[in-house]
C-alpha cells in the first residue's frame, strides 16, 4: 500500500514548481508536506490527487503506475481546503455522495451515512446544510464525506487552516484519532510546523519545488540536515564552522571535512561557563517572557547573536548585563549543507 | 444617529417617493378617472378597472401576450444556459472575449436592435437570401416578418444576452473545489452537470429568466415594428391606449394588471432563486 513518488516534475510555462520529487510515503502513515507559499506542496498533493498532471515521473501506488490514471479512479479522497461541501445539499446527502456515485442501495446508503454521521458527532446536524454549520462542523462532514468512500490514502490540504486557535486544537486530536482508528495512509499538507510536528508520522519538508528532508520530527528538529530545515522547524541557532570543526567559540567535537555550519537549540544553551561546552561571553539585547520560559537574545562579542531559552522567569541578567554562554559540544549539530554566515 | 445622516436619510427617502413612487401612483390613479369626448373627467370611478380585468379582448390578449412571454422566456432560458455553459468551460481569453461579445447589443438601442431584426427577416432579407441561395425556396417570403414568430425572434434576440449573462455569473460562481470534490468522489461529467452544476447555477438562471419575461411582457416596440396587424401584444394594446385612443384612464388600469402579473413573477423567481440551502442560519 505504499504511495511512491518516482522524479515528480511539474512545471507552468517555464518554471518548475516540482523538481525531481523522489518520495516513499508508507502505508498507514500520518505523512505531511510541509512548506511556505510557493514550496509546492499544494501542487505535490494535486499531483497524487489527479487534479494536476505531473510533467513528468511516476506515481506507483501498490507498484502500479497510477500517473494517468483520472482522478475519480485513483483510491485516495481528498478534503479540500476550505472543505468544498456541496452547498445545496444536506449533511446526509453531501455524506452520501461518494456512495450514490457507486449505487450502493439506498438502505444500505442511509446506514452507512448515519453511523459515519454519528462517528464524527453531528447526527444531530444530519438535516443541515453547510451554510448552517460552524467551520469546525464543515470540516467533520468533509471528513465524513470522504470515509465513507473507503479510500485506500486520504489526502487533506490544509484542513485546519480556516478554524480558530481553539477548534484548531480540537481537530488536530480528531484527526489523530481517526489516523489511529482507521489505519489508513494520511497525507496531510500544511504551512504550520507545529501542526506537522505534532501529527505526523514522518515529514517532507519542500522548499521552492524541491524536498529539503524527510524524516521523523524528532530527526527534523534535532538533527536538520539543511540550514534551511534548522531554521524553519522552530527557532535555532546556526554558527559557520570550518573544515577541521573550529568555530568562532572554539573547537567542537565533530568530524567537519569542509566549511559547514552547526546548529544548536535555544533550549541546549546554558547560562554560565560549563566544561565540554564552547563557552562566549555575551550581551543581553532582549528578553520575552512566556510565562513556563523565557527567550532572550544574547549578542557575543564576536558579533554573532545567541537565542537562549530558559524554563521560568529568566530575570537574572539586565537587558544590556553581560553573561558567559555555555554550548554543550554534544548538543551541536552538523549541517552539511548550506552555509551560515 | 447625527444629523448630517439624518438629513441624507431623509433626502434619499424623499428622491426615492418623489422620483420613483409618485409618478407611478399619479399615473395609476389615472385609472379611477374617465374621459368623455376626449376630455379627462375627475369623477372617481371603478369602470376601468372592470373593463381591464372583464373585457374578453383584453383578456384573451392578455393570455395570447403572456404565451409569447412565457415562450421567449422558456427559450431564452434553454439556449441561454447552454451558450452560457459552453463560455463557462472555455479557456481564459476565450472565455471573456465571448462574454464582451454577448454584452455588444447590450449597449445598443432597442430600436436598433428590432430594425436590425427586420432587415434580417425582411423580403430582400439575409434570412431569405439564404434560404434563395440554399435552394430551399424559389422566391423570396414575406411569410417571416410582420407576425408573431417575428415577435417572438425579436424578443429572443434582444433578450438573450441577460439570460447568458446571468447564468455565466451563476456558473462562475461556482467553487472549482466544488466540482473537483464531485469528481474526486468519483462522479462523472454528467453526474457532476446534474448534481452540482444545474443546481447550483439554477438561481442565477431563474434570475434571467424573470427579466426576460417581465420585459418581454410589457413590450410594445417590438410587436409594434415587426409584429403587423396580428401582432397585437398586451404593451401594444396599452400603448394605443395613451395614443390613438386617447384613453389614459383604460390605459392606466391596463397598467396595473400588467405591473401585478410582473410582480408576482418577480416574487415567483425571489422565492425559486433563493432555495433553503443559500439561506444559512437556524435549521
Amino acid at each position: 500500500m505504499d504511495l511512491v513518488l518516482d522524479e515528480i516534475g511539474k512545471c507552468y510555462g517555464a518554471t518548475w514548481v516540482l523538481e525531481q520529487i523522489d518520495l516513499t510515503i508508507e502505508g498507514g502513515q500520518f505523512f505531511s508536506l510541509l512548506g511556505g507559499s510557493g514550496s509546492g506542496k499544494t501542487t505535490l498533493l494535486k499531483s497524487i490527487a489527479g487534479i494536476e498532471k505531473p510533467d513528468k515521473g511516476r506515481l506507483l501506488f501498490n507498484g502500479q503506475d497510477i500517473v494517468n490514471t483520472p482522478m475519480e479512479r485513483r483510491p485516495f479522497n481528498t478534503v479540500f481546503q476550505g472543505y468544498a461541501l456541496f452547498p445545496h445539499m444536506s449533511v446526509f446527502e453531501n455524506v452520501a455522495f461518494g456512495l450514490r456515485v457507486k449505487g450502493v442501495d439506498p438502505g444500505a446508503i442511509r446506514n452507512t451515512v448515519t453511523e459515519m454521521v454519528e462517528r464524527v458527532g453531528l447526527s444531530e446536524r444530519i438535516h443541515a446544510f453547510p451554510a448552517q454549520l460552524s467551520g469546525g462542523q464543515q470540516q467533520r462532514v468533509a471528513i465524513a464525506r470522504v470515509l465513507v468512500c473507503e479510500p485506500k490514502v486520504i489526502l487533506l490540504d490544509e484542513p485546519l487552516s480556516a478554524l480558530d486557535a481553539s477548534l484548531r486544537g480540537q481537530m488536530r486530536r480528531f484527526l489523530k484519532e481517526l489516523h489511529r482508528d482507521l489505519g489508513l495512509t494520511f497525507v496531510f499538507v500544511t504551512h504550520d510546523q507545529d501542526e506537522a510536528m505534532s501529527l505526523s508520522d514522518r515529514i517532507c519538508i519542500l522548499n521552492q519545488g524541491r524536498i529539503e528532508q524527510v524524516d521523523t520530527p524528532d530527526t527534523l528538529y534535532h538533527a536538520p540536515s539543511t540550514t534551511y530545515v534548522a531554521e524553519f522547524i522552530g527557532t535555532n541557532n546556526l554558527i559557520p564552522v570550518t573544515a577541521g570543526g573550529e568555530t568562532e567559540f572554539g573547537r567542537v567535537s565533530l568530524e567537519v571535512e569542509s566549511n559547514a555550519t552547526i546548529s544548536i537549540r535555544p533550549e541546549a544553551i546554558g547560562i554560565g561557563a560549563a566544561s565540554d561546552a564552547l563557552n562566549a561571553a555575551a550581551t543581553l539585547v532582549d528578553r520575552q517572557f512566556h510565562g513556563d520560559n523565557t527567550v532572550m537574545t544574547f549578542r557575543t562579542n564576536s558579533g554573532r547573536e545567541l537565542t537562549v531559552r530558559r524554563p521560568g522567569r529568566g530575570d537574572a541578567i539586565e537587558i544590556g548585563g553581560q553573561a558567559e554562554l555555555s554550548l554543550p559540544r554534544s548538543a551541536c549539530t552538523l549541517i552539511s549543507e548550506g552555509r551560515a554566515t | 444617529m447625527s444629523n448630517a445622516l439624518l438629513a441624507w436619510r431623509g433626502a434619499i427617502w424623499l428622491l426615492l417617493l418623489g422620483a420613483v413612487l409618485a409618478p407611478i401612483a399619479a399615473f395609476l390613479a389615472y385609472g379611477f378617472f374617465s374621459v368623455e369626448a376626449g376630455q379627462i373627467i375627475y369623477d372617481l370611478t371603478i369602470k376601468n378597472y372592470g373593463e381591464a380585468i372583464g373585457d374578453p379582448v383584453y383578456r384573451s390578449v392578455l393570455g395570447k401576450t403572456i404565451l409569447i412571454a412565457s415562450q421567449v422566456s422558456g427559450f431564452c432560458f434553454v439556449l441561454g444556459y447552454v451558450v452560457a455553459l459552453y463560455i463557462w468551460r472555455c479557456g481564459k481569453l476565450l472565455k471573456y472575449t465571448l462574454i464582451f461579445i454577448v454584452a455588444i447589443p447590450l449597449m445598443m438601442s432597442y430600436v436598433i436592435k428590432i430594425y436590425s431584426m427586420r432587415g434580417l427577416l425582411g423580403h430582400t432579407g439575409f434570412l431569405n437570401q439564404i434560404l434563395i441561395w440554399l435552394g430551399v425556396i424559389d422566391e423570396p417570403l414575406s411569410a417571416f416578418l410582420f407576425n408573431l414568430t417575428a415577435v417572438r425572434m425579436t424578443l429572443v434576440f434582444a433578450l438573450l444576452p441577460f439570460c447568458i449573462l446571468t447564468t455565466f455569473v451563476g456558473l462562475e460562481r461556482i467553487p472549482t473545489s466544488t466540482i473537483y470534490a464531485a469528481r474526486d468522489l468519483g462522479a462523472s461529467s454528467t453526474r457532476i452537470f446534474w448534481k452540482i452544476v444545474l443546481p447550483l447555477s439554477l438561481p442565477s438562471a431563474i434570475v434571467g429568466v424573470m427579466f426576460t419575461f417581465v420585459l418581454s411582457v410589457g413590450d410594445f416596440l417590438a410587436p409594434e415594428l415587426v409584429g403587423g396587424v396580428n401582432g397585437l401584444t398586451y404593451g401594444r394594446l396599452i400603448f394605443s391606449q395613451f395614443g390613438i385612443a386617447f384613453n389614459w384612464p383604460l390605459g392606466a388600469a391596463l397598467s396595473l394588471v400588467l405591473m401585478l402579473i410582473s410582480f408576482a413573477v418577480i416574487a415567483l423567481a425571489g422565492w425559486l432563486s433563493n432555495p433553503r440551502w443559500m439561506r444559512g442560519g437556524a435549521v
